[in-house]
């Protein structure tokens, strides 16, 4: 809504030229949006007025002002205009404080961003410009490691071939390389960058897209040196992205074809907006119906106002009416009223919640249990508005790469032929290597800040493997005796040893990839690729001493086992999604082999029948997908020189037009058949610590875990499968389709095996694809139908998902459901989802600040998210609700005398109580226990003793209790989930409450002072005796009450009720006996002398204290919680085993038939379960 | 743990975390409801010693019905014990209507000056001479040992000015069985410290005030009550009295009829806490025997359902 409005043009398909001199009219540069970026939303002058407005967008701020104004009236005002002015201030200055600030930092961001340095080729000249002065059209030089300043088409790369590769960690979440390379005919052209043509080129691209993997752009290029121009359709393989990264290419030069807020990046961002939470919403209602009842009191006490003075007024003559009107008079006692019934919406709740927010958001900082020593983070509270919604979370919404995984990939296991290798590794991941390359860097660094992040983790260990590569012991000389023929039979390879198929096994496995191997400043080289799991692969060969050191376009450089190796490359057939596989043809000293890599299902499928090691390899590979490793199987084809030359030629006379892809496909297809298979590989895509365990319990805790990846279905349902997100018994119900029509028919197979498992009771996942999740989300049936069902599913997978999509996919169960979702991501892409849920979480990465920049709260690791929702989640929102509830309630029992004493006044919006003693009561004297009972209340702590019991066998049994209460924790979190606490229904008991104590209060103190005779010296009382009395039985119950209400006490609560309301109240009765000009002047003195004062506040004490106690008592019998359950058990455990302890010690014979014996039974009783629980936990 | 660790320990860990049991809550209530019941019998016996007697619309009992005027009637007391308080009461007479309320000028009442404005702010509409009563405008100055009666200026701001002061209830009293008088102390009738602290005579009193702010009954009087209907301590008797038909002589200034009301004379004894008062016993009786009785009726349940009572969940 900040956006200035985008005008119509902009959305016309873009026709431009490149330009060649880099000069421009303003005309030009005003046809397409500049490069100039703005997320800030004031200025210096903007800011005073916008924000106010902003901030009485608020009700209750607008109510708070209306008082205020009234306040100001003096014919009106029965009180003092400054209490209501300050609060007032003070609030808005807070939140226009908070507001200013944070928009200082997004100018500070906008201005570094907008200043960065750019190359722009202006007549091959370099000319250093900003980011935020590059136009549509202008020629851009990018370097190594920079950053794109736009979205580019590349047209000439520093490669011959015209490929360039780019990190787009920024936008997708993904580290890994992206090839991108500009047309042939283009990297003609442009492959110099001194040299360079200048002749026309022209682009037409269409409206700029959020699809990240999308261009529709052609080129048009003069080639041969006719002025015609020649068009070339362009894909998303030309398009470089504005904030991604130029790597392992030295240069490319662009064109600019989006800029600014056409972006693809700044497409996927939005708009940041403010977040308020579910109990706050419900407040404002609430605060709309006080309000309504505050009118409507004050109409009724302003009716019978008129009708009183009409009757009276005139008759009572020391009123001194003489010449009034009734009505007027009444109208003015209409806002007296709505000024003293003011009080039943202090603006004191709004200023407390925000203090105890703050406070609670401390401890959160503090709590040592998230603290993350590899990141040296404790948890941070962005938002501190939302606390309490941490404790009604119903869906979680996780990206994967980098929050559930570290994006780290561990070679596990290798099965060569029929034997597994790799058991013996150790666990951890973080003990470095011995490298077996002294030119190679360690790869696991144990420093999390090391500059090159590492994609692969190499513990693998297998002492047969590595003596036989050493060529050590005798399991080397085993016979395998696989004979691999050529499908003519004129070629073939015989492998005799096991030995030898170890050799084979590992040199395809430093052969048939797509990584490149890449030098830093020290000339140590590590490998990049396309995807992680390939790296590692390569990088596990390397390890083993087969090691890849280099590729041109025809050929292939190893250094096996410390010998230099050639081979010619053939031909190499690249990964995607559909073919699952890789495959090379090498030429190997005359044998030609195609080395294939892929997909168990694939590659079983293209077997040649009679494989030896297929179902020992099988075997294995069912056991690795269940804990979801990620599993490839190896083969190899041997080529006769005619079979390959067949290929080859074939391969070369493809028709040079669109069919040609179509046409590769078949080819490599039929040739990649009649595989021998001879290996398989487990790769663990490493998670983070206790990520599983942590998902556990929040299923447990009833929480839907979704996942969201850019990753493949498979690969992403491997991993769900690794963190418990998919279990064993869990039925998978994938959708993953490429049009709207297959969409529709699936999801209604889906609804059957759905509508099944709900009769059976079975769990069951979702797995849906980012293509078929586009249609869900653009077609309401469908969404409709995916909603319904995956509402339900205890875990949902959505693979190749786009930034905007994981946030789309998040709104579409928060506006469809109303139910709280939290989104939790370290990358840059997972910022919309961030912003998009209720709660964002940013994870500290290795991707940068941008998710913790735009979240809410920020933490080290995914398993911190156990404490934050399960413990403070669940506290702070049982902490606010009830605080909020106790709020009403406490300005229900203080506007309660209130209203009734207008009855005794006359209507005549006469105070009952002093004025300052008014604005204190919410202010101070009931302040302070409320915030601390808000910040500190627990309804069950799992940790029970602050140190444990030096002797050891005691300390066992509570560390076993603690841990039964850590594992029971969970159940508790559905108070928040279900919104138990703050419901309308218990607000109208809170209120009633209110109402009748507020009655007891004021009525049986006005017939106890009746005649008001309070003293054995004859004094009457009076008014100031009164009110007095009441107010100080109102403190006295409203401290009572929430004294009986805090279960969880500090020492800062007892200090707050006693000192700081009870102690200050009284310093301020002292103060206000000498107040001159008050009510109150010389009351106190003589009032506390008297029995009366004291006699009501025991009454009232005695009666509502014992109400209270009554109706607490049988809560606990009849309507117990599971909270005060396990709470009650805690401590029945906690007696019976220090009396126990004791008694054991005494006398351990005395126990039979004695007065204890009873009390052991519970003991033991007590601890069985407690055993029964820690044994079910060392079975898992 | 180091020692400022173990302090923060202390600070934030130091806790309790009640869970009352069936026990205690049947301990406690016994102890509450014993505690209530004998507070309750002891106010009980008090009260029965306190004598109050209320002679009602004690205006009505001359005829005719005159006001401004002195009037006697005779009635009969018991014998009463001293000290005998002797108040006036008001009906329906809202001395704490906002208006009236809030009509004074404590500045002024402390004894010093006040400027109109601050005069128009406080006292509305009760500002000059012009607004108080002819009675009040009177102003008797000693002259030759002679009070000679002289108007004050209209226009000069009253002192003291408002409707508090304005409507100062004026009537006297005076008490005698069979013609011996019997003397009704005015001194120490109002709260303490509002004497000399609260209400102070200003410097130049005589000429410009129309009542001695140091009168107690205009002391009595600006206290505001907290209910339309309100006593206030008019004087003690300090002698025990005897049965008898007394005689009450008062001067009857005050109408009680221009505010649709009544006016009483109450004569009470009271006793250490304070005058006569039946809610407060029954209160204390009752509430203290239901705590009783819930004590029993948990205790009758715990002994019958035994020892499992309250702990269910086990």
């Amino acid at each position: 809504m900040f956006w200035s409005k985008r005008p119509d043009f902009f959305n016309q398909p873009r026709q431009f030229e490149g330009n060649f001199k880099g000069e421009r009219t303003q005309e030009e540069l005003e046809q397409y949006p500049s490069n100039f970026i703005k997320t800030s939303r004031y200025n210096i002058v903007t800011f005073l007025p916008k924000s106010l407005l902003l901030q009485f967008t608020r009700y209750a701020n607008i109510y708070f002002l209306c008082i205020a104004i009234i306040q100001c009236i003096p014919v009106l005002s029965t009180l003092n205009p400054f209490s209501a002015i300050a609060p007032l201030v003070f609030v808005l200055g807070l939140s226009m404080g908070r507001e200013g600030w944070e928009d200082y930092g997004r100018h500070v961001s906008d201005n570094e961003v907008n200043a960065t340095e750019c190359v722009i080729m202006k007549s091959r000249q370099m000319k250093v410009s900003t980011w935020a002065e590059l136009a549509v059209g202008d020629f851009v030089l990018v370097k190594q490691d920079e950053s794109f300043p736009a979205d580019l088409i590349v047209l000439g790369s520093a490669i011959q071939s015209g490929a360039c590769y780019i990190e787009t960690s920024s936008l997708d979440g993904e580290k890994n390389l992206k090839p991108k390379s500009a047309i042939l005919e283009s990297q003609q052209l442009y492959g110099d960058k001194n040299n360079y043509t200048d002749k026309k080129i022209r682009v037409e691209a269409q409206v700029p897209t959020q699809n990240l993997y999308e261009l529709d752009a052609s080129l048009f290029l003069s080639i041969e040196n006719d002025e015609k121009l020649r068009k070339f359709q362009l894909t998303a393989k030309q398009l470089l992205l504005r904030g991604a990264f130029l790597r392992n290419t030295e240069w490319v030069i662009g064109l600019v074809v989006y800029t600014g807020q056409d972006t693809k990046i700044m497409r996927n961002a939005d708009a940041s907006r403010i977040k308020s939470s579910e109990i706050e919403r419900i407040m404002n209602i609430l605060i709309l119906g006080i309000l309504v009842i505050q009118i409507s009191l004050s109409i009724i006490t302003a009716s019978f106002s008129s009708a009183w003075l009409h009757q009276n007024g005139s008759e009572s003559w020391y009123l001194g009416y003489n010449d009034f009107s009734p009505n007027l008079l009444s109208f003015y006692s209409f806002f007296s009223y709505i000024l003293l019934y003011n009080t039943m919406i202090p603006i004191s709740l709004i200023v407390s919640l925000e203090f105890v927010k703050v406070f609670q958001a401390y401890f959160i900082e503090q709590d040592e249990e998230m603290y993350v020593q590899s990141r040296d983070k404790y948890a941070k509270v962005q938002t501190t508005t939302i606390n309490e919604e941490l404790g009604q979370i119903e869906y979680i919404f996780s990206d994967k790469t980098g929050t559930l995984t570290c994006n780290q990939m561990e070679f596990k296991y290798c099965i060569i032929g029929n034997t597994l290798y790799g058991q013996e590794q150790q666990q951890t991941n973080n003990i470095p290597v011995q490298n077996l390359d002294p030119k190679r860097p360690q790869s696991a660094k144990v420093h999390p800040t090391s500059e090159v992040f590492q994609h692969s983790v190499f513990n693998f260990q297998d002492m047969e493997l590595s003596a036989i590569l050493k060529g050590e012991g005798s399991q080397g000389e085993q016979p395998v005796n696989l004979i691999i023929q050529s499908s003519d039979g004129k070629q073939q390879i015989q492998i005799q040893k096991q030995r030898n198929l170890i050799d084979e096994y590992f040199f395809l496995l430093s052969s048939a990839h797509e990584c490149i191997i890449q030098y830093d400043k020290n000339q140590n080289a590590s490998y990049q690729g396309p995807s992680p799991d390939e790296i590692t692969l390569v990088d596990a060969a390397a390890r083993m001493g087969f090691q890849f050191t280099g590729a041109s376009a025809s050929e292939q450089n190893f250094k096996i086992l410390g010998r230099e190796k050639k081979v010619k490359l053939l031909k190499s057939f690249e990964f995607d999604s559909t073919r699952k596989r890789m495959s090379v043809i090498i030429d190997d000293n005359g044998v030609i082999k195609l080395f294939i890599k892929g997909a168990d299902n694939i590659i079983k499928g293209r077997l040649s029948p009679n494989q030896i090691f297929l179902n020992q390899i099988v075997n294995y590979l069912d056991d690795f997908s269940k804990v979801g490793l990620r599993c490839l199987l190896m083969g190899i084809r041997i080529l006769s020189n005619e079979e390959y030359r067949e290929f080859d030629n074939a391969y070369n006379n493809l028709p040079d037009n669109d069919k040609r892809a179509e046409e590769v496909e078949k080819l490599t297809n039929n040739l990649e058949q009649n595989l021998t298979l001879i290996g398989a590989s487990a790769v663990e895509d490493k998670l983070q610590q206790l990520v599983p365990e942590t998902i556990a319990d929040l299923l447990r805790a009833n929480i839907k875990v979704w996942m969201l990846t850019g990753d493949k279905l498979e690969t992403a349902e491997n991993i769900a499968k690794s963190c418990r997100l998919i279990q064993g018994d869990f039925t998978v119900m994938r959708l993953s389709e490429s049009s709207v029509e297959e969409c529709k028919k699936k999801i209604g197979d889906i609804q059957e095996t759905y509508d099944h498992c709900i009769k059976e009771n079975r769990k069951k996942s979702f797995v849906v694809e980012g293509q078929s999740l586009q249609f869900v989300i653009d077609n309401e049936d469908l969404a409709q139908a995916f909603v319904s069902m995956a509402k339900d599913c205890e875990s949902v997978v959505c693979c190749r998902v786009t930034p905007k999509q994981k946030a789309d996919v998040v709104r579409l169960i928060k506006d469809r459901l109303n139910k709280i979702t939290l989104a939790i991501g370290d990358g840059a892409n997972d910022v919309n989802m961030i912003q998009a849920a209720h709660i964002g979480v940013g994870l500290y990465g290795n991707e940068g600040m941008r998710a913790v920049q735009s979240s809410d709260f920020a933490l080290g690791e995914f398993r911190c998210l156990w404490r934050l929702l399960l413990v403070h989640g669940h506290w702070n929102y049982i902490r606010i609700a009830e605080m909020v509830l106790y709020f009403f309630y406490k300005n229900m029992i203080f506007t309660v005398p209130q209203f009734f004493f207008s009855y005794f006044c006359a209507f005549s919006g006469q105070s009952f109580f002093d004025d300052w003693y008014i604005t204190f009561y919410n202010l101070i004297f009931t302040a302070l226990p409320l915030i601390m009972r808000g910040t500190f209340d627990q309804d069950i702590n799992y940790r029970q003793h602050v140190q444990y019991e030096e002797k050891e066998d005691v300390a066992s049994v509570q560390k076993k209790f603690e841990e039964y209460l850590k594992y029971k924790f969970p159940t508790l979190y559905y108070v928040g989930q279900s919104k138990s606490i703050f419901t309308i229904p218990n607000y109208m008991l809170w209120a009633f409450t209110g109402l009748v104590h507020g009655m007891i209060i004021y009525f049986f103190i006005l017939w106890i002072l009746d005649y008001e005779i309070v003293e054995d010296n004859g004094f009457p009382g009076g008014l100031a005796a009164f009110s007095l009395t009441v107010y100080s039985s109102i403190i006295l119950i409203a401290d009572l009450k929430i004294a009986i209400h805090t279960k969880y006490w500090t020492w800062f609560n007892f200090v707050c009720i006693t000192f700081l309301s009870i102690l200050l109240y009284i310093i301020y009765v002292i103060i206000s006996q000498f107040w001159p000009g008050t009510l109150m002047e010389y009351t106190p003195f003589t009032m506390v002398g008297t029995p009366h004062f004291w006699l009501s506040m025991i009454l009232i004490g005695g009666i509502i204290g014992g109400l209270e106690a009554i109706i607490a008592q049988l809560q606990r019998e009849f309507f117990t919680d599971p909270a005060s359950e396990m709470l009650f058990k805690v401590n029945t455990f906690g007696l019976n085993q220090n009396k126990f302890i004791e008694l054991k010690e005494k006398n351990q014979k005395q126990f039979k038939d004695s007065f204890w014996e009873p009390l052991y039974k519970q003991y033991q009783q007590q601890n069985e379960e407690v055993i029964k629980f820690s044994q079910s936990q060392h079975a898992e | 743990m180091s020692d400022s660790k173990g302090f923060l320990h202390w600070l934030f860990f130091k806790k309790w975390h009640p869970v009352p049991s069936v026990g205690s809550t049947i301990a406690l209530f016994s102890i509450i409801g014993v505690i209530f019941v004998a507070l309750g019998i002891v106010i009980t016996v008090i009260n029965n010693n306190i004598q109050e007697v209320t002679i009602y619309k004690y205006d009505q009992k001359c005829s005719p019905v005159e006001y401004n005027k002195q009037c006697s009637f005779t009635y009969k007391l018991d014998q009463m014990k001293a000290p005998i308080y002797f108040y006036y009461e008001l009906e329906n007479f809202y001395q704490n209507h906002r208006r009236y309320v809030k009509s004074k000028s404590s500045t002024q009442l402390s004894g010093e000056e006040i400027s109109l404005s601050d005069a128009e702010k406080y006292c509305e509409p009760i500002i000059f001479n012009k607004d108080l009563e002819q009675w009040q405008q009177a102003v008797y100055i000693t002259e030759n040992n002679e009070q000679v009666p002289k108007q004050r200026k209209p226009d000069d701001i009253a002192s003291p000015c408002g409707l508090v002061a304005k409507s100062f209830f004026n009537d006297t009293y005076e008490l005698s069985l069979s013609e011996k008088n019997i003397e009704l102390n005015q001194t120490g009738i109002s709260w303490p410290n509002d004497k000399g602290k609260k209400y102070k005579r200003a410097s130049d009193s005589e000429s410009t005030q129309w009542i001695d702010p140091e009168n107690e009954h205009f002391i009595v009087w600006m206290r505001t009550a907290g209910l339309p209907t309100f006593r206030k301590l008019w004087g003690r008797i300090e002698q025990d009295i005897e049965e008898g038909e007394y005689t009450i002589k008062f001067q009857n200034n005050y109408n009680p009829q221009m505010f649709a009301g009544a006016k009483n004379i109450v004569l009470s004894t009271s006793g250490p806490f304070g005058g006569k008062n039946l809610f407060l016993s029954i209160a204390f009786i009752v509430v203290g025997v239901i705590q009783l009785l819930i004590a029993l009726a948990f205790l009758i349940k715990k002994i019958r359902a035994g020892p499992s009572f309250g702990q269910k969940n086990e």
